[in-house]
C-alpha cells in the first residue's frame, strides 16, 4: 500500500452524480480522479448497487440533513482539527474531509480494509493540506 | 457514471424514501423527548422494528410505510414525475419544485416598449421598472421552495 504521497500532485473536482447544497468533491491524485477510479474497480460486482446508495447518502448530508448513525460517523482522532467523515454500507467504506465550505472524498474502499485504509486515508489528507498550504503560500 | 444514471436507479430511490422516513421518526423522536422503546409502544411494534427504520434499513410493505406515517401524524404523498423531465430540472437546479413547501409563484412578463426588451417582472408593474405602456405578453408561473 503507498502510503508516502510526498511526491504526488493534488487536486480536487466536484462529484458530478451528486447535487446538493453543499459542495462535494473527490481528490485527485497524480492526475487520477479516487472515487472514479473505485468506481471502475466496482464494474460488474454487485458492490455498485451499495456505491450508489453511498453516493445518495453523501447527497443527503450535503443537503443539510442528518444520516443514521449507521451510515456515517465522524472519524475520532482527527489531530489538523479538520473534521474527518465516514460513510458506509455493508460492504464498502467512503472517507472524506469537511472543509468550510465543502467536502472532499478522500479515499473509498472496502469495510474488510477499514483499518489500513483510515491510516492510509489520514495519510493522503495530511499530504493534501500541506499541498493546500504550500499553493496559499506561492500565490502570497 | 452520469448523474443521470444515479438519479435513474432503483437504489437512489429507495435509499431516498428509506432516509426521508428515518428523518419523520427521528425529528419526532427529538421533539417529545421519546425513547425508542416509547415509539415502538405508542406504534405497537418490537423496538427492533423501529432501531431498523432509524438505521436506515426500512423495507417493509406499503401499508407499514403507511400506518408509519399516520402514526407521526403525516400522510404519505405519493406522485409520479416523468424521469426524463426530473432529470432535466436536476441539470437546470429546479429540483426545489419538488421538495417539501414549495409555492408556486406567479408573475408576468412585459414588452418594454423603448428598447423591444422582454422584462420578467416578479411584482406588480411601477413606472421606474417598466416605461409606459408595458405590453403584457403573458403569465408564467414559478416554483420556489418557501423557504
Amino acid at each position: 500500500m503507498q502510503l508516502n504521497f510526498f511526491m504526488a500532485r493534488f487536486a480536487s473536482i466536484k462529484i458530478e452524480e451528486i447535487n446538493a447544497k453543499e459542495l462535494v468533491e473527490q481528490l485527485i491524485i497524480d492526475g487520477l480522479k479516487q472515487l472514479e477510479a473505485f468506481e471502475k474497480s466496482l464494474a460488474g460486482t454487485s458492490y455498485l448497487s451499495e456505491y450508489k446508495v453511498i453516493l445518495k447518502y453523501i447527497e443527503y448530508l450535503a443537503d443539510g440533513n442528518t444520516l443514521p448513525k449507521g451510515k456515517f460517523r465522524h472519524l475520532k482522532g482527527s489531530k489538523d482539527g479538520i473534521a474527518e467523515h465516514e460513510f458506509k454500507s455493508k460492504h464498502l467504506r467512503m472517507y472524506a474531509i469537511q472543509l468550510p465550505s465543502k467536502k472532499i472524498i478522500i479515499l473509498a474502499g472496502y469495510k474488510k480494509n477499514q483499518d489500513p485504509d483510515i491510516v492510509k486515508f489520514r495519510s493522503i489528507k495530511a499530504y493534501f493540506l500541506e499541498s493546500l498550504k504550500n499553493r496559499k503560500n506561492e500565490k502570497k | 457514471m452520469k448523474r443521470s444514471e444515479l438519479i435513474s436507479s432503483r437504489e437512489y430511490w429507495i435509499t431516498e424514501i428509506q432516509l426521508n422516513l428515518f428523518k419523520l421518526i427521528e425529528n419526532y423522536k427529538t421533539k417529545y423527548h421519546l425513547t425508542r422503546t416509547q415509539i415502538a409502544a405508542k406504534l405497537g411494534v418490537t423496538k427492533g422494528y423501529i432501531t431498523q427504520v432509524l438505521n436506515g434499513d426500512f423495507d417493509h410493505k406499503i401499508s407499514k410505510l403507511v400506518d408509519l406515517s399516520l402514526a407521526f401524524g403525516k400522510v404519505p404523498m405519493v406522485h409520479f414525475v416523468d424521469l426524463d423531465q426530473y432529470i432535466q430540472d436536476d441539470a437546470n437546479n429546479n429540483l426545489h419544485i419538488y421538495k417539501e413547501g414549495f409555492k408556486p409563484i406567479q408573475y408576468n412578463i412585459y414588452l418594454n416598449t423603448s428598447s423591444s426588451e422582454v422584462l420578467k417582472n416578479y411584482l406588480p408593474p411601477s413606472d421606474k421598472q417598466i416605461p409606459a405602456p408595458p405590453y403584457l405578453l403573458k403569465t408564467e408561473v414559478m416554483y420556489n421552495s418557501g423557504n
